[in-house]
């Protein structure tokens, strides 16, 4: 029998077909005696079919979102990047990260929420709503989480064309 | 006379003396009790994302310790793993275990800490004084192995800074047995007193199905029976040798999870005991070798400089799961860290914890979960152009200086 992530790797190519465009299993050793291999799954979908991957997986099992949504910026468009996990919760060293990219085009700013199939992602969607000024259509609450009231609407921290004159270190 | 159907507006916060930290919760009551429940983040900015892509990936380390000073080994351990993840390191064993060690005596301390908190909310402060004054035991243990009680800055990516030498072999022992012989009597004075159970029992319910929707994480989920812990599902370090683990559950003393403020309580006081046994199986099967793959700093910047990929890091801190994802585009420092603290998961589900309670049960259902609101709220960023609100370096320096002058005056002429 093929493990776990085989076989949702198997679904997804099976349903998506090419609108899948990327895919891949990442395995890392963890443990000292009892070595273990770690994987995680990285799924990258157009925006269009984000909402439908997610559908996808929940069929597996409920998805947990782990961590706000990290960006990586084209000229041409955002990646938005959501770290979920399924088979958490078992207790026998099943669990999954999927990782599933979304490709938002820098014109059309604008993803459709997943709050009606994750209900706990509503903060980090309002994060990247007031962050990266990307607009979460169907949102159930579009009000800012930490940014306050006054800071003007144009002005998105976490974009890269917002980046501040620092010392460089990281650049 | 007859009863009133209307209800009132109720803000507390967001800097209240029943809080440690500031956060604004707005309440609709009906009479005492809550029927709705909404909040207000973002009262604790520092912009630590921001700052981050503007330092090298070894000044990150430091910098991410900061973000809390209870899980100032939780955020580093997750930047890390994520690091390691995107650039392909793999730590050496030894590393592994010292990190465990490290981490586990973490949790101890803030679990006690929260012990005590908890027992102050409930009025109880015989017991939190008591558990403040063993948590010292610990903190102590601490400072030696680290040199500091918080921020220890022991971890570095790759590996650890400092070993664990054989004269401290011996401390830490005498430490584990210290809480081996209060633990019995510990457990007595939280599970078993009556004044803890009234007000905990059915206190801030939070059910399976609302833990699991809502993405619930940490003691707050397997209070509500939902067994996610990332030391099992998902293990680093040297957890996957620990093949006795599981996660902590009211099941274990026999009791079914209720998802109230009690349960959460019976969770951690396993979990000390769990610690505990986890820092002595590493002492007994620690791994000799090296601590770290590359000692030299401007070295391993360099290597990581040639990185470009991404990796998420995940850890189980003392308030659950700690996850970081860090992206690595051929700079000195990451290109951009997404930070996830547990009290960001954990939050929302406040809002149904609260939903029926009382007035005067905000306290401790606020505290039930652990909350860390500058965990949560590690990010904002204002900048020219929206009030003035914009301070350098240079200017919260000199503002810090002229306050203590201040103090320093008053004081002197009291």
């Amino acid at each position: 029998m093929l493990p776990l992530h085989d076989i949702l790797v198997e679904q997804f190519k099976s349903e998506f077909g090419e609108d899948l465009l990327h895919c891949e299993i990442r395995n890392r050793p963890e443990g000292v005696k009892r070595p273990r291999d770690q994987r995680s799954l990285w799924l990258t979908f157009h925006r269009r079919h984000f909402h439908m991957a997610v559908t996808f997986l929940s069929r597996f099992g409920a998805p947990h979102i782990s961590c706000p949504m990290a960006s990586r910026e084209y000229e041409d468009r955002i990646d938005l990047i959501y770290p979920f996990t399924i088979y958490g919760g078992t207790g026998n060293y099943m669990e999954l990260p999927v990782i599933i990219t979304a490709q938002v085009p820098r014109d059309d700013l604008r993803i459709r929420t997943v709050t009606d199939i994750v209900p706990g992602i509503l903060f980090m969607e309002r994060e990247t709503r007031e962050m990266l000024g990307i607009d979460i259509e169907d949102i159930p609450d579009e009000r800012r989480l930490f940014t306050p009231g006054n800071l003007p609407p144009e002005m998105k921290p976490m974009l890269e064309t917002y980046r501040g004159a620092g010392r460089g270190g990281g650049r | 006379m007859s009863k009133s159907t209307s209800t009132f507006p109720l803000s507390i916060g967001p800097t209240h003396p029943a809080f440690k930290e500031p956060v604004k919760f707005s309440f609709e009551v009906d009479g005492e009790k809550i029927v709705r429940t909404d909040m207000d983040f973002g009262y604790t900015h520092r912009g630590i994302e921001h700052v981050a892509r503007e330092r090298n990936f070894i000044q990150v380390i430091y910098l991410l310790e900061r973000i809390c000073g209870i899980c100032s080994v939780s955020h580093p351990m997750a930047y890390c793993l994520a690091v390691e993840n995107a650039a392909g390191i793999e730590v050496p064993p030894r590393a592994k275990y010292v990190r465990t060690i490290i981490g586990e005596l973490e949790r101890l301390h803030s679990h006690l800490l929260w012990t005590g908190v908890a027992a102050h909310e409930i009025g109880f402060d015989t017991l939190f004084l008591h558990t403040w004054d063993i948590r010292e035991k610990v903190m102590d243990c601490l400072e030696l192995l680290t040199g500091n009680r918080v921020n220890y800055a022991m971890l570095t990516i790759g590996g650890v800074r400092r070993d664990i030498a054989p004269e401290h072999y011996g401390i830490l022992e005498e430490t584990l047995d210290y809480y081996r012989e209060l633990y019995n009597r510990t457990r007595e004075i939280l599970l078993e007193d009556l004044t803890v159970q009234m007000r905990c029992r059915d206190i801030g319910v939070l059910t399976y199905e609302d833990a699991v929707a809502l993405c619930a994480v940490g003691p707050t989920a397997r209070a509500s029976g939902l067994p996610k812990d990332v030391r099992i599902d998902y293990p680093c370090n040297a957890y996957p040798d620990i093949e006795w683990l599981r996660p902590a559950s009211p099941r274990d003393i026999g009791k079914e999870p209720r998802g109230d403020v009690f349960d959460r309580m019976i969770v951690r006081v396993l979990e000390m005991k769990q610690s505990v046994e986890i820092v002595g199986f590493c002492l007994d099967n620690m791994p000799d070798g090296e601590i770290v793959v590359e000692s030299k700093a401007i070295k391993l910047i360099n290597q990581l400089k040639k990185v470009k990929g991404d990796g998420l890091g995940r850890y189980e801190a003392p308030r659950g799961e700690v996850a970081h994802f860090d992206i690595l585009d051929e700079r000195e420092g990451p290109a951009q860290i997404k930070v996830k603290a547990p009290t960001y998961s954990n939050a929302a589900a406040w809002a149904v914890m609260f939903n029926g309670a009382e007035i005067a049960d905000i306290p401790i259902i606020a505290a039930s979960i652990d909350p860390c609101i500058a965990c949560a709220d590690r990010m904002t960023v204002i900048k020219n152009g929206c009030g003035g609100l914009s301070f350098t370096a240079e200017e919260l320096h000199r503002l810090s200086v002229e306050k203590q002058k201040r103090i320093k005056a008053t004081c002197g002429n009291s």
